[in-house]
């Protein structure tokens, strides 16, 4: 758990000094990008309940973007963060709390020409991807499931006018480690501090023959000014764990978002 | 590519259906989908199947023929108690959620009865003036007539634990102590140790649990030891009488089980509820109801599993309600006075 914890630490801070070399040396362009919308989507984790739930959640991100003075690198760091509820149709009264929260960092090149409309990029992405679910207070019932995920992802660019840009993404997490709520609620007695660092390191290693995740985005972007972009994205995130109790998830986003260049 | 796009496009165009996504769940119409639910789901958690030496399988084989597609949601109830009437297990409780129209304990019915057996305000009267009362699960004063101090503790949780040390405190100068914990419907470990610890003689091994890890009967995470710790600047060593009946149960036992390895304790009364587990979080039904049960095994520093056994009294001793009632006399107080005047010439 100390070594997930260095580790962790460890890779933020290689990325950090990563990007600040490479500020450092030209022009790069940097962005920062605020997002927020509505989650409408569907989960089961059997592992919670046998029930089926669907989801409705607000939710909210920042993204800052370092783009190489080539145009060819493109760094990304992103936190998110949504909270909501998820309802069972069946039953009113099971209605739970719903938080999800994410870290995200990428590295893309882009392979097609530098200049044209057009532009592709492919690279990796590390995240980790949390969501928990409360019924009534923790004493009752919850549930969690994390991971820690290294991926591959693809991204496409069309500036179609002087002013008017389509952009769509797709990562797919090819490792991760996650956790999950323990098989029973509680699997020992922990004090706080163990307990947290169970809950978000204490989980196995799973590949895409047992966790299979698309994350798919697509969105317009109007270049107001100069510094100012504003945009519109709507993002599918399908997830399907295939264990002793499965889970499976599908999200619809339609987010709005304001990015600043500079 | 193409086979992703594909992908998407169907996630897309299915997504306006539940089922299609998330796949069949159990239907709150159906009882047998219900019943099923309920089964399978302790079938895959619940921790002491093997130490109560009860075939799952049986049970359900025996109740399930009692489901039938037109029973009423009254009846269906019934089979369910039935099946989990089988456990005898107070830490399995199933209750309705929507309509608040039942709750119900397995292997309750023998404790329910006990409540009967103890006059809260019979203990009062043989208390000096001034006894105090310092939550509603709690109270303490000294022994009209014997230099002993009696407190009552109905429950381990849902007051402040600083209660516990007032109320321990306010004895200490008695030669004698007589903790009653009849009735006591348990709570946090947390009380049980902080009690225990008031009267610690040593750092003993208290218990070992294990949690139920998996899906097979047998499977069960690596054993935590749990000790008693010594709570206080110091500890009261002098005796002590330990009163229980059939429905103490869970924290309280566990309280027991660190008070039973001091050799100035002994406890009087009838045998503990014998229900030692932790209790998992709330399970969902389709049709609205809600169920809990025991996730863990807990055996004594000697291995001993004393699940539906309870602890065993050093001096049995148990009230009649009708004779209590008729002769105004706690019997289980009163062999606790003789004991400590007889024993200790308190």
């Amino acid at each position: 758990m100390t070594n997930a914890t260095h580790g962790a630490k460890g890779a933020a801070l290689s990325i950090l000094l990563v990007l600040w070399a490479i500020s450092a040396v030209g022009q790069n362009k940097h962005s920062i990008q605020v997002e927020g919308g509505y989650v409408s989507g569907y989960l089961k984790d059997t592992r919670f309940s046998p029930l089926n739930y669907t989801k409705s959640t607000i939710r909210g991100s920042i993204e800052y973007s370092l783009l190489s003075e080539n145009n060819k690198n493109l760094y990304s760091v992103a936190l998110h963060y949504g909270q909501g509820t998820i309802n069972t149709a069946q039953v009113q009264q099971f209605r739970s709390q719903s938080f999800q929260a994410m870290l995200s960092m990428s590295y893309m090149r882009n392979i097609t020409t530098a200049t044209g409309p057009f532009s592709l990029w492919v690279g990796a992405q590390y995240q980790s991807r949390g969501q928990l679910y409360v019924w009534n207070n923790y004493d009752s019932a919850w549930g969690y499931m994390i991971g820690h995920s290294l991926g591959a992802k693809l991204a496409a660019q069309y500036q179609f006018a002087r002013r008017h840009e389509l952009h769509s993404s797709i990562a797919v997490p090819l490792v991760q480690l996650m956790t999950r709520t323990p098989y029973n609620g509680l699997d020992e007695r922990r004090d706080p501090l163990s307990l947290v660092m169970s809950i978000l390191f204490n989980g196995k290693v799973v590949s895409m023959d047992k966790y299979f995740g698309i994350d798919w985005s697509v969105g317009y972007k109007y270049n107001m000014t100069r510094s100012i972009d504003l945009g519109l994205r709507y993002n599918l995130f399908y997830q399907n764990l295939t264990d002793t109790d499965p889970v499976r998830g599908l999200d619809h986003s339609l987010l709005m978002n304001i990015t600043i260049n500079f | 590519m193409h086979k992703l796009f594909i992908l998407i496009l169907t996630l897309g165009l299915i997504s306006c259906d539940t089922k299609s996504i998330l796949g069949d769940e159990p239907a709150a119409t159906d009882p047998a989908a219900v019943f099923d639910a309920l089964w399978s789901d302790m079938d895959r958690h619940y921790a002491l199947f093997d130490v109560k030496c009860i075939d799952w399988d049986s049970v359900y084989q025996v109740n399930r023929k009692n489901i039938f597609n037109t029973m009423s949601n009254y009846q269906l109830r019934s089979v369910c108690f039935d099946m989990l009437e089988s456990l005898s297990d107070r830490h399995i409780t199933i209750w309705d959620q929507v309509k608040s129209s039942f709750w119900y304990m397995s292997g309750g019915k023998e404790a329910l009865e006990s409540a009967y057996e103890i006059s809260l305000y019979l203990i009062q009267d043989t208390l000096e003036t001034g006894w105090r009362e310092l939550n509603e699960h709690m109270f303490c004063g000294k022994i009209k007539n014997h230099d002993v101090g009696y407190l009552y503790i109905g429950s381990m949780h849902d007051y402040p634990i600083d209660d516990i040390d007032k109320a321990i405190k306010s004895l200490w100068p008695a030669k004698a102590i007589i903790l009653d914990v009849r009735q006591n419907n348990g709570g946090s470990l947390e009380y049980a140790q902080r009690v225990a610890g008031f009267f610690a003689d040593n750092e003993n091994l208290m218990l070992k649990e294990q949690f139920r890890n998996g899906p097979s009967h047998s499977d069960f995470g690596k054993a935590t030891e749990i000790y008693t710790k010594k709570y206080g600047e110091q500890q009261y060593h002098k005796p002590v009488v330990v009163l229980t009946d059939c429905a103490t149960v869970s924290a309280a036992e566990w309280m027991l089980m660190s008070m039973k390895s001091f050799k100035h304790v002994v406890q009087i009364g009838d045998s503990t509820s014998g229900n030692f587990s932790v209790i998992g979080p709330v399970r969902f039904l389709p049709n609205g109801w809600c169920f809990r049960y025991s996730i863990e095994k807990v055996v004594t520093a000697d291995d001993k599993c004393l699940e539906s056994i309870g602890h065993t009294p050093d001096i049995y001793v148990r009230n009649s309600a009708e004779e209590m009632q008729k002769t105004n006399r706690d019997e289980v107080l009163i062999t606790a006075l003789e004991y400590l005047k007889k024993e200790h010439g308190i």
